[in-house]
Formats: C-alpha cells, structure tokens, sequence
C-alpha cells in the first residue's frame, strides 16, 4: 500500500468525535431556558412563517444555478489570474513558459463563453422574478406587471382558508347529528 | 506562445462545433426564437464545415497510417478511431436536426434550443471519443449527459417528457458518481490518469500503473475497473443497467431518441472499447495487466449473452414502436460486446463495423416512426395497420432496415453480424455466438410484426399525407444500409485503419 489508511479512519473518527464532545461540553454549560422565541427554526433573524417542509418555487433553483456557475468561475480564476500576474512580471513557476498572451486569451474566451450563458438566462427572463411557465411564452416586464403577495396578505389568506376548513368541519358534525 | 497554438489546428473540428454551437445561441436570441428553422439551417452549414474538416483530418491520419497525435499536453489524442466516431456522429446529428424540422409535432418557433443542445452534445462526444485521459473522458461523458437530460425533457410541460428527463438524470447521476469513484481508486492505485501509461508502466517507477498492482493485490483495481465498467455499462444501456432505456426513450422527444439512441450508445461503445484497449491490449502492455484482460474480456462476454437476451425477450411483448426500439436497441449493445469480448483487433474492428451499420439501420427505424407519429398521431404497432399501401415507399425502406436490424442478406447489418460472429468463435467464444444467432431468430419475430402490420393487413381507411422530402430522405439511408451491405469494403476498411490507430498487438495471448 503507498498510503497509510489507518491516518483516514483516526480522522474519521476524530472528526465524529468533535462534534459530539463539543455538544456534550455545551449541554453543560449553556444556560436552559426554553421560551418560545429560543425553539423557533431560525431563518436569518426573520420570523419564520409557517412551516418549511413546503414546494419551494422553481425560481430560486434558476438563480441558484446561475450562482452556482459563476461561483465556480471565479474558482477557476484566482489560479489563472495568479499563473498570468506572475508570467507578466517575470516570477514564479510561470517564468519561460511563454504561457502569458495564450492564458490571457484563453481566459478572455472562458468569460465570454460564461457570459454568453448570462446574456441568455438574461434574455429569456430568468431573471425577473414573476414569470409563470404555463402562461404565455414571454412578455417584456410592463406587460406583466403583477406582485407577490405580501407576507400579511399571504397570513391572512391561510387564515381564511383554516376558518373555511372549521367551518366545513362543523357541518358535517351537524349533519351527523341529525342523522 | 506558439508551442500551445501549433497544436490548435488538430482539434479545428472541436472549435468549429463550439463556435457553431455559440452562434447557434446568439442567433436564436438576437433573432428572439422567432423561426428556429433559421438555427437548424445555419447549425446544419455549421456541421458540414466540421464535417469537412474531420474529413480532411481522416485523410491526413490514414495517409500516415493511423499515427496518433497528441493535443493539449497529451490531454486530447487525434487518431483514426476517434475521427471515425466523430464522422458518425457529425453525420446522425445533422440526421437528427432534420428530424426535428420533419416532426410534424414540434414548434416551429422558440425551439433554438433544441439544436443548441444537441451540437453541445455532439461537443461532448467529440472529446470524449478522442481521448486517453480519464479526466477529460469524463469532462465529455458530463457534457453529453447534461445536454441529453434537457433533451431528453423538452417537451417540459408533457408528463411524460418530464418523467423521462427526471429518470434520465436520477440514474445518470448516480452512475456518473460510481464511475467517478472508480476512476479515483483507479488514479489512487497507478498514479496517472493516462490509461496508456496505466497499461505499459511495469511498476519500477512512477507512474506505478496496474501491473505493481496486480501483483500486490488484485481486489481493488479490480473493484475499481468495474466500477468504471458500470458507468459505461449504463451509458450503452448493458444490463443490468438498463433500466433507465425504456422510459426515457419513451417519454424523450423522437428526435432525441434518435440521437440517445443512436450517437449517445456509439459514443459510449467507442469510449468502452478505447478504454479496454489502452489499458489492456495496447501494444507493450505488461503480461500480467494482459492476463487480466482476458477475465475482463469473459465478465464482457457473459454480460453480452445476457443483455442480447434480456433485450430481445423484452422487446417481444411491446406494443408501442418506440418502446420495442428502445429493447432493440438494448439487444444490439448485446452484439456489439460480443466484438469487445473477443479482445483480438479484429474483434474491436468487427464491433466498430457493426456500429456503423447501427448509424444507418437505427437512424432510418426511428426516422420511420417519426414519419408513421405524424400520420397516425400514436406509436403503436396496431396503427400501422394496412399503412404500408398508403405511404409505400417509406414502409418498403423500413423493410429493408428491418431486415438489416435482424441480421439478413443483403443490408449492412447482415454483414456486420457476420464479422461479429466470424471473430467471435475465431476468440473461442463459440457459446456466445450460439447464444446470438438464437436471438437473432428470435428478433426475427418481433420486427417482422412491422412489416406484417404494414403489408399483410387490409389496407387502412386513412390517408397518408405524402412527404416527399422526408420520404426521400429516408430512401437515401435505406439506399446506404443495402450499399454498404453490398460492398462491404469500405466501411470495412475504414473500421480496420480505425482498429490500427488504437496500437493494438495483434494475437495478445
């Protein structure tokens, strides 16, 4: 074997370990105090509304993605930015290899290929917020001005439809009476 | 700076297609998606220059007898094999993108991505069929299954589209994971990522490649090898990792079937078969390595026997067209590994003849039923009852590939068997052979239920609205499966220089 993989599971094991001491050390230090506000999911300072095991619109994948993409651009960069700066000032590993003009280039054509990428997300509207998949294919913006509810509209909607559900409910409680 | 641009001119074809595919996406946004006609007509021009270039490449690299070259610091190889795979590939697409303008179902309007995807497929398979670098071999399988998964659901707001694509992606990421973790056992155990250097290194220095390996112990390079085998395994849907085929051939637009089934499949085969090759038959390998081979070459062989079966077995009870394609299709993965069972070259140019026919008999099947979904707005085998007096032309093409699919004189998938079978008993696979030519017959059954639709019915009430230029389209692929069945030549001679360029020893036992 060319590699010791016993050093592997010592730190699998050592890892596991961490986070249960840790907790365990917390368990006995943390002050217990259990109010409302302390056992509510957090989500970003925000209160939360409503559960989270809900359909999360499509949309934010979209935007995810298109993060996602130029995340791992700028991963690819810092290396090639680092291989040009020191071809141009003549240090480094990079020195003799002539790569400079070739990498600049080459780096110049990756970011337009990702921006192109950009531009058409861009074009088709992935960008803007409201856009249904079923109704028209595309729209310019003014044309479909419409918004989200708000969080208080949205509240007071759920609570409209739970009094609806208690009152269907006691309906057919009645009617049963009276069977 | 002009070490790295001397070798730019090798890989001219892989730039054209990534300039035609970004051309393709800019004209379809500037012009707003409003006639996509317009992008198939330009991705079309755009293929024809690739496949100009390739062709000019082919002559270049048979003149020199098949030589490799080597681009990019021996990331990208240039040799005969890879630039017949992309001839093929370059010549289904451009069939594909005139399906999409045949289907009388599709859009005419706001599909530019449609042919977008399908070039960065054929991007994909470019790289990966001309590489020996498993990371870039990687890079390209990715690049195609990504397209393919989007394809595959394009039609998004179709349920069964949409399920096709879900499937598509679910198996397709899962084996892409298996085969990841096999090349990273593969990489931890030789030191190199280059399959030839695997190979050949004889473990006195570094890389340490597979021989050292083997001799240490065998369980985890051999863990790893099927590892990877399985990714490709569910690349060429061999079972049993078949059972994505079916449904996403299904549910997948017709045209993409075409292509999934058709360049996707070749793709995966040529980079099986390169695959197998470097790293076990390739010229210099280490007896040891070359000892194992062999019990790869006998894993393959039971794999082929029961893929060939499974497929044809299954594709006996279907009722759709489609779904009976999407089994056939799985039955001829199960001939084509006959030729990598046998491990000879010959066998390797016996397989990559049989791919060939494969592009034509399979490319005008599904252009058939693209043609009979128009007519009869189903895909079922009932409704092509009594249809071959209305459209007789198209219906008497689609014997002839029928007649190719089975195996029969005197079309180019007759022949292709024929060298299938010759190298495979020639490799002492007598057992195997005996198993094909019994599915073969029982093939016979289930593709002559077309024809028996088609003809031997009382002709159907409906008319057939003719389309003269599809029609003819698929009468010039019926007219190549029974030239190239008939001169042989040709295609032989091609498969042959392709073989050569692999550097396969010839008698490796």
């Amino acid at each position: 074997m060319y590699f010791d993989y016993l050093n592997v599971l010592i730190f699998c094991a050592v890892g596991l370990g961490f986070v249960f001491v840790n907790l365990i050390i917390a368990s006995f230090l943390r002050p217990k105090r259990k109010v409302t506000e302390g056992l509510e999911t957090y989500e970003c300072g925000e209160e939360p509304i409503g559960d989270a095991w809900i359909q999360f619109d499509i949309r934010y994948y979209t935007v995810a993605l298109v993060y996602v993409i130029f995340a791992v651009e700028i991963a690819f960069l810092f290396p090639w930015a680092i291989v040009l700066g020191e071809s141009f000032r003549g240090t480094g590993a990079a020195v003799g290899t002539g790569i400079g003009a070739f990498a600049l280039i080459e780096g110049i054509v990756f970011i337009v290929i990702l921006f192109l990428g950009l531009a058409y997300v861009w074009a088709k509207g992935d960008l803007d917020w409201v856009l249904s998949f079923s109704g028209p294919a595309y729209q310019p913006p003014q044309e479909r001005a419409r918004f989200l509810p708000s969080v208080h509209e949205l509240q007071e909607l759920a609570e409209a439809r739970n009094d609806e559900g208690d009152g269907e409910g006691d309906e057919a409680e009645e009617n049963e009476e009276a069977a | 700076m002009d070490r790295y641009l001397a070798d730019l001119g090798l890989i001219a074809p892989e730039l054209v297609l990534t300039l035609l595919s970004l051309v393709v996406l800019v004209w379809d946004l500037v012009t707003k998606g409003r006639d996509s006609r317009q992008v198939a007509y330009l991705s079309l021009a755009g293929l024809g220059v690739v496949a100009y270039l390739l062709l000019g490449q082919w002559g270049d690299l048979a003149a020199t007898g098949g030589k490799a070259e080597t681009v990019a610091f021996g990331m990208v190889t240039i040799d005969a094999f890879g630039t017949f795979f992309k001839l093929f590939t370059v010549g289904s697409l451009a069939v594909v993108i005139l399906f999409v303008l045949a289907d009388r179902r599709e859009r005419k309007h706001g599909i530019g991505e449609y042919y977008f995807l399908l070039l960065g497929a054929g991007i994909g398979v470019f790289f990966m069929v001309s590489t020996n670098n498993l990371l870039l071999l990687m890079l390209g399988l990715e690049l195609l299954s990504l397209a393919s998964y989007s394809l595959a659901g394009f039609h998004k707001s179709e349920r069964r589209s949409a399920e096709a694509s879900m499937k598509y992606v679910i198996f397709g990421g899962l084996s892409a994971g298996i085969m990841l973790y096999g090349i990273s056992l593969l990489y931890g155990l030789t030191g190199t990522i280059d399959l030839n250097e695997m190979g050949i290194a004889d473990g006195s220095g570094w890389p340490v490649g597979l021989a050292a390996q083997f001799a240490q112990d065998p369980v985890p390079v051999a863990v790893a090898i099927v590892l990877i085998l399985a990714g490709f395994a569910y690349k060429v849907s061999v079972v049993p990792f078949h059972f994505w085929t079916p449904d996403v051939y299904e549910g997948a637009p017709t045209p993409v079937t075409t292509f999934l089934a058709v360049a996707s499949k070749a793709a995966g085969f040529a980079v099986l078969l390169r695959f197998v090759g470097a790293l076990f038959l390739v010229e210099g390998v280490d007896s040891t390595v070359a000892a194992y081979g062999e019990r790869i070459g006998l894993l393959i062989a039971i794999l082929a026997a029961v893929t060939m079966t499974l497929g044809n077995l299954s594709a006996l009870r279907q009722t759709s067209m489609k779904r009976m394609l999407a089994y056939s299709s799985i039955a001829h993965a199960g001939y084509v590994l006959m030729g990598l069972a046998a491990m000879t070259p010959a066998g390797f140019s016996a397989a990559m003849f049989y791919l060939a026919a494969y592009y034509f008999m399979n490319l005008g099947a599904f252009g058939f039923l693209l043609y009979f979904e128009g007519v009869n707005k189903s895909e079922d085998i009932d409704a092509l009852k009594g249809m071959g007096w209305k459209a007789p032309v198209v219906s008497i093409v689609m014997v002839a590939f029928l007649v190719s699919l089975t195996g029969l004189p005197p079309t180019v998938g007759f022949y292709g068997k024929l060298l299938l079978f010759y190298e495979g008993v020639d490799a002492g696979l007598g057992w195997l052979v005996l198993i094909a030519a019994l599915n073969s017959v029982v093939s016979l059954f289930y593709y002559f239920r077309i024809a028996k639709a088609l003809f031997l019915s009382e002709p159907a009430e409906r008319e057939a609205e003719p389309q003269p230029f599809f029609t003819g389209f698929l009468a010039l692929l019926g007219v190549g499966t029974i030239l190239f069945g008939i001169y042989t030549e040709p295609l032989q001679n091609w498969s042959e220089t392709g073989t050569d360029s692999l550097g396969i020893a010839e008698a490796s036992e």
